[in-house]
């Protein structure tokens, strides 16, 4: 079989019968076989319920049914969203085993459009986390080159898609959990406006920041699920009514450039490639405008206090008493001391710790709410800011893909890897990452568009165009057998 | 801009809260990266806030709620299924403390 370079191109040989989704699940089931020993990029993988699915789905289209929009089209679900089906634990030790009583609303959505879900993807612990690391399954490592990371918390997917186990991967997004690994693996990906894909079913890691989104290899594959994805979900008390605004001309876009956020990027090659992108967008019309978001400096404490202390509440669901982990006590309180002890990880525990600090009486207005009234100076700016232009672009990542280890010892450097991607999530804009060359080593690096809320179309519009120019598909190691 | 290092006693108290048993390694870890963490969030002090609403809940329309009309609801075998012990229709737990059981 000759393997079509995107989802959409599949779906176009499915269409065709050139391909049946049949072969397209065992090409993907033989990469899972062949490489995913060294990846690591799944934690749970269904290849006899996926060979079903995909023989149910080629003997309906034989038989002339009308199909879904992603029929036979094979996928990964970051752990963290929860299936019926197949086990589901966060890769955290306090979930080994569990099986949820319910489907996370995208996971049933994608399903009933005819995708077919191959296996569950590796993460970061509960999703805290920038480099797949911090799994207690085991690390993940970018198919690139294997001596580095996918980025993390949603490394396993960005692996699972850049490795060719299937044609998209839906992660979620904190504060850069889809982005930074979109980046590193040479992905395309979108955290939306707040609302427009639901939450049903995603575990938490802090509600008020997280968001889903699919991971492609192509913009047009990424306009496609965005499409298939958005829409209301009464079960998500923050999920929107509302209509994506239509797609803008380039021609005419003012396109926001943050000048002093650049300066603090020390590899060239990624100050060289955004400056191509925007000479891309000039030569497409585009305005190119200086624009400031005085407050993006303190985005790291604002974000770091918010997540601790909606993490430190929402984690204490891991009682050891409906679900999950228990270890054995007489008394009530040791029991839920000893299992969440042993059923947490290091960093687990320490954002726990951390919140419950921040939580307490008399450290709640200092800490929370001065983070929270913090938040909202960055709201404010992102208000002014889209004043002045239309969208703005950064570098999703300061540097391409790290070496494995290479961060692991301070907690605090390992933060910093989210810079860019965090004051987004704070001010709940849209932003998606697409990819914009390879450097010197052939790492593969992103480029950040931030637009206004519901401006997810221009966004896409915006991408493709950088894509046809700075694209780096044909590197992708999917389509070049050699992985890594 | 330091802040006073946190006590041995501050972490334990944090660790009651968190329903967390820590070993004596990570009480001394813990109470260390908290003293960073805390030092790291005290940026947020000097910045001008005053009048400056917070920000709790982030969505661009109201909440939208649901119909007040009884819908079906997970059945009870299906939720206890998970549970580690249960008994009786609900799920077991240890004594809570000076109780019998």
């Amino acid at each position: 079989m000759s393997a079509p370079r995107d989802l959409i191109e599949a779906l176009e040989s499915l269409e065709a019968g050139t391909l049946t989704a049949s072969e397209l699940v065992d090409d993907a089931l033989g990469r899972i076989e062949a490489h995913d020993g060294e990846i690591g990029a799944l934690l749970a993988l269904d290849a006899e319920g996926a060979r079903e699915r995909a023989r149910t789905i080629d003997e309906k289209r034989k038989s002339g049914e009308t199909l879904g929009r992603l029929a036979g089209i094979p996928f990964t679900l970051k752990d963290n969203f929860v299936t019926k089906g197949l086990p589901t634990t966060a890769a955290s030790k306090m979930l080994e085993g569990y099986r949820a009583p319910f489907s996370a609303t995208l996971a049933e959505k994608l399903e009933a459009e005819g995708a077919i879900l191959l296996g569950k993807a590796n993460l970061d612990e509960f999703a805290m986390g920038s480099s797949t690391e911090r799994s207690a399954a085991h690390p993940t490592r970018n198919p690139w080159d294997r001596s580095r990371v996918p980025g993390g918390s949603s490394g396993g997917s960005a692996a699972a898609v850049a490795a060719g186990y299937g044609y998209f991967s839906v992660g979620s997004d904190t504060g850069g959990s889809l982005r930074q690994p979109a980046a590193f693996c040479g992905l395309n990906t979108l955290k939306p406006t707040v609302g427009v894909f639901s939450r049903y079913g995603l575990i938490q890691l802090a509600p008020s920041l997280d968001q889903p989104g699919p991971l492609t290899r192509s913009v047009r594959d990424l306009q496609l699920l965005t499409e298939v994805m958005r829409g209301h979900d009464p079960l998500d008390s923050w999920s929107s009514k509302r209509e994506l605004a239509p797609a803008r001309d380039i021609q005419g876009l003012r396109v926001g450039i943050l000048k002093p956020a650049l300066e603090r990027v020390e590899h060239e090659p990624i100050r060289d490639a955004h400056d191509a992108v925007l000479e891309t967008l000039r030569a497409h019309g585009a305005e190119i405008v200086e624009i400031e978001i005085p407050h993006a400096n303190i985005a790291l404490p604002t974000y770091h206090a918010i997540v601790a202390a909606e993490c430190s509440s929402g984690m204490a669901r891991y009682d050891g008493v409906r679900y999950g982990k228990r270890v054995s006590k007489d008394e009530l309180f040791e029991m839920m001391e000893a299992t969440r002890a042993q059923g947490f990880g290091e960093e687990v525990k320490r954002r726990i710790l951390f919140g419950a600090y921040l939580l307490m009486e008399e450290n709640v207005e200092r800490f929370v709410q001065g983070a929270r009234r913090a938040r909202t100076l960055i709201r404010r700016d992102f208000d002014a800011a889209f004043e002045r232009c239309d969208l703005f672009v950064t570098p999703t990542t300061a540097t391409p893909a790290f070496e494995l280890d290479n961060r692991g010892d301070d907690p605090l450097a390992m933060y910093l890897s989210d810079y860019f991607t965090l004051p987004a999530s704070l001010a709940g804009m849209p932003a998606v990452s697409t990819p914009m060359g390879v450097d010197a080593d052939g790492l593969p690096l992103g480029i950040q568009l931030v637009g206004a809320p519901f401006t997810e179309a221009t966004l896409l519009r915006v991408a493709a165009a950088i894509e046809e120019k700075h694209g780096i598909l044909d590197r992708l190691p999917a389509l070049n057998g050699g992985i890594g | 801009m330091s802040s006073l290092p946190i006590t041995r006693e501050q972490i334990l108290r944090v660790a009651e809260l968190s329903r967390i048993a820590l070993t004596e390694e990570e009480i001394e870890q813990y109470a260390r990266e908290l003293t960073h963490f805390v030092d790291m969030l005290s940026v947020l002090d000097t910045i001008d806030k005053d009048g400056v609403p917070p920000t709790v809940t982030l969505t661009f329309d109201p909440i939208a709620q649901r119909d007040d009309k009884l819908e079906p609801s997970l059945p009870r075998d299906e939720a206890l299924a998970m549970g580690p012990v249960t008994s009786d229709g609900g799920f077991a737990v240890p004594k809570i403390l000076g109780g019998e059981g």
